[in-house]
């Protein structure tokens, strides 16, 4: 089975080490590059699972929680956010929009990341 | 200055003593050669005249002297009389005592003496007649007495009637006139000494005057000293730039300074009367609970209180304060006065703000280079995009250890940031310390082989769990540990030593590297500080560990030192409490 992922991240070097790393771990990837794009992919396809960075152009990460979360279609898909914001205040703010977790980028190998996914989704089945 | 008592005193003094001399040669004649008996008496009234002379003399009683001189003369015109007289003429100077009497007695006490005079002489001829007194007088004398008292009333009379008028008016106005003139004198006397006395008195007076009006300007200097202090004070905090304000005990304001005006855009008369801090000034704002709590501390609990407070202006535009209040109480403990400085903090919080802004932002733009570098890194590294040989993963792993250390880099001086603006927050939980110990120094486990060094750990028995900030406190135990290994030659020793003392968890971190030279170790844990033998050994570092330790050692509680010899080694140390469970909201600042 393979597992569907959303990637919201403006940075493109990056963009490229998740599209790697996840599509060698067998997952579908659909990136957006910032957040009205995630919500208009959204509309075509339908994640397990969506990767959400905070700071964007156009529509910053908060707001895409928040729209996800007030949508009845979308509420139920896990979020992860990783962000290199690494303030408690950001952390709890995300968790009480309904994040499912919270990554900081720099202090996580990509390897660590496919792997906490991996386990959330299998926890899920 | 003679007055007309005083001619008649002498008068009577010359009458006196002519009468008493001629008393005296008459009888001594008849003592010789005449009435034996009269000249007995008349000598007898010379002694009695010449002792009145002298008493009137010494005493100058001019009332008793008369007195005593008429009943002299009265006794002896009665002897005379009654004795037939040394001739039968002798009755017709009877009017002398009449005039005399009259003289010397004035007008009514002279009738009076006079009436008793004749009275005394008509009784005595009564009773020679009834023949029930004896005397050698005859009948016949009556004529000569009756004439001679006519010829004296007459001339008495006469001399009432023409001269006496005047003379006694006279008399009287001399005596009325020495009356007043002795009255005067007195009077004066009385004045002058009054004068005296009261230039006595007004001299103390003035004295007195004197020393009250030094007592006054002195009281008056200390009085300008005290009111110069007092408006200094007044001035100093009129003019302060913080909000001073002081209330009574119900928070009502009764003085505020203009700074209070300034900050808050109330005028001092909108104040007045009205509770500092409430809606309808500058307050309201806040929750509840944090008045309610600032009110319970200083009115109850009667503290001073010291926080941080957002308020509006009367624009409506918010801003921050620190506030100082103290109570002021009396000599009884109760609050009178409660005395409020507040400074605009708006500024600083503003400043802050940004700087979180910053720091956030810093984070970001930082990390995010640094994480794609991590993770292109890793994915090249792992074999993704290809197998590499020895030397070049040696290269990749190389680039790696770099981008750490940047990453390390940026995280500290985030933490740093973070601490001094009061952002980290401490969440504490129970933690197993020798599993928490154990697990932090296997994941620094590649960098003890790197330098092949050996780590002992030696765990007390039976360690109790322990309530701290597991992220914070892993942060400390790193930062101590990747100083031992970074600054301990290769194939040095560390140790790691677990236990308890007292009430607290004691944990010591021991190598036998560099150590700190003796007089840098007051400045180790200074931010940003590297001790002069490392810097030259070691260029990664910033400075900021052991700064960062201390600062997440004592917000927990705890404490931080450490012993060191110059390249022998240095321990660090440092305690937890065993027993605290630090609130998970409690801000380090």
């Amino acid at each position: 089975m393979t597992n569907k992922i959303l990637v919201v991240e403006d940075d493109n070097f990056l963009i490229n080490a998740y599209r790697l790393k996840f599509e060698n771990s067998n997952f579908e990837v659909r990136i957006a590059e910032d957040g009205e794009k995630a919500m208009e992919s959204l509309k075509n396809f339908t994640p397990d699972i969506i990767l959400l960075d905070l700071i964007m152009p156009v529509m910053d990460g908060f707001a895409v929680l928040s729209a996800l979360k007030a949508d009845p279609k979308y509420k139920l898909i896990p979020v992860i956010v990783t962000s290199n914001l690494s303030q408690n205040e950001d952390i709890a703010k995300a968790v009480d929009m309904g994040a499912d977790g919270y990554i900081i980028k720099s202090d996580t190998t990509i390897k660590a990341i496919v792997d906490k996914i991996l386990s959330l989704l299998n926890k899920q089945v | 200055m003679t007055t007309y008592k005083d001619t008649r005193i002498n008068l009577l003094k010359i009458f006196s003593g002519v009468g008493l001399f001629a008393l005296l040669i008459l009888g001594s004649v008849n003592l010789f050669y005449g009435s034996v008996l009269i000249g007995y008496v008349q000598l007898g009234a010379v002694i009695i005249g010449v002792t009145n002379l002298v008493f009137l003399l010494i005493t100058d009683n001019y009332t008793l002297a008369s007195y005593i001189f008429l009943a002299v003369m009265f006794v002896l015109f009665h002897f005379v009389l009654y004795i037939g007289g040394i001739s039968n003429s002798a009755p017709v100077w009877l009017f002398l005592f009449l005039i005399s009497s009259h003289y010397l007695l004035t007008k009514i006490k002279g009738i009076l003496v006079n009436g008793l005079f004749v009275f005394s002489i008509i009784v005595l001829y009564v009773l020679q007649y009834l023949g029930l007194l004896y005397s050698s007088q005859e009948l016949v004398m009556l004529r000569q007495l009756i004439l001679s008292l006519i010829v004296g009333s007459i001339f008495l009379g006469s001399l009432i009637v023409t001269s006496s008028n005047s003379l006694e008016e006279t008399f009287i106005k001399n005596t009325e006139l020495d009356e007043l003139k002795l009255k005067l004198k007195k009077e004066i006397e009385e004045r002058e000494a009054e004068d005296d006395a009261n230039k006595k008195r007004n001299a103390s007076f003035r004295s007195a005057l004197l020393n009250l009006l030094d007592d006054i300007k002195e009281e008056k200097n200390a009085a300008e000293k005290a009111l110069q202090e007092a408006t200094k004070f007044k001035l100093a905090v009129e003019y302060a730039n913080d909000q001073v304000t002081i209330t009574d005990p119900d928070g009502i304001i009764l003085y505020a300074n203009m700074a209070t005006e300034k900050i808050t855009g109330f005028k001092i008369g909108e104040m007045i009367g009205k509770k500092a801090g409430t809606k309808d000034l500058w307050g309201g704002l806040m929750p509840k609970i944090k008045y309610e709590d600032f009110w319970k501390t200083i009115k109850t609990e009667k503290k001073d209180y010291v926080g941080e407070f957002e308020n509006h202006k009367k624009s409506g535009e918010h801003y921050y304060s620190e506030i100082h209040v103290s109570p002021i109480l009396n000599s009884s403990g109760k609050v009178v006065y409660f005395v409020a400085i507040e400074r605009d903090i708006t500024k600083i919080i503003e400043l802050d703000r940004m700087k979180t802004d910053f720091i956030s932002l810093a984070s970001h733009q930082l990390r995010t280079p640094l994480s794609a570098m991590k993770w292109i890194l890793e994915i090249l590294g792992g074999g993704d995009l290809g197998t590499l040989n020895d030397k070049q993963k040696e290269a990749i792993e190389n680039v790696n250890l770099s981008n750490e250390r940047m990453i390390g880099l940026v995280n500290s001086l985030l933490n740093i940031s973070r601490i001094e603006s009061g952002k980290i927050v401490v969440e504490p939980e129970d933690v197993k310390v020798d599993e928490f110990v154990i697990s932090t120094i296997k994941s620094l486990d590649n960098r003890f082989k790197l330098k092949n060094q050996k780590i002992t750990t030696t765990c007390q028995e039976a360690l109790p769990t322990v309530n701290f900030d597991p992220k914070l406190i892993r942060e400390v135990l790193v930062n101590l540990l990747t100083n031992a290994i970074k600054y301990t030659p290769e194939g040095g020793k560390i140790e790691v030593m677990v236990t308890t003392e007292k009430n607290n968890l004691l944990v010591g971190i021991a190598d036998n590297g560099y150590g700190v030279p003796e007089n840098e170790k007051v400045r180790i844990f200074e931010r940003f500080y590297r001790a002069s033998n490392i810097i030259k050994r070691e260029t990664d570092g910033t400075g900021l560990g052991l700064y960062l330790c201390k600062t997440v050692v004592e917000s927990s509680g705890g404490k931080i030192w450490f012993e060191s010899t110059i390249d022998k080694g240095s321990t660090f140390w440092f305690t937890l409490p065993l027993s605290s469970a630090k609130s998970n909201t409690e801000v380090v600042s």
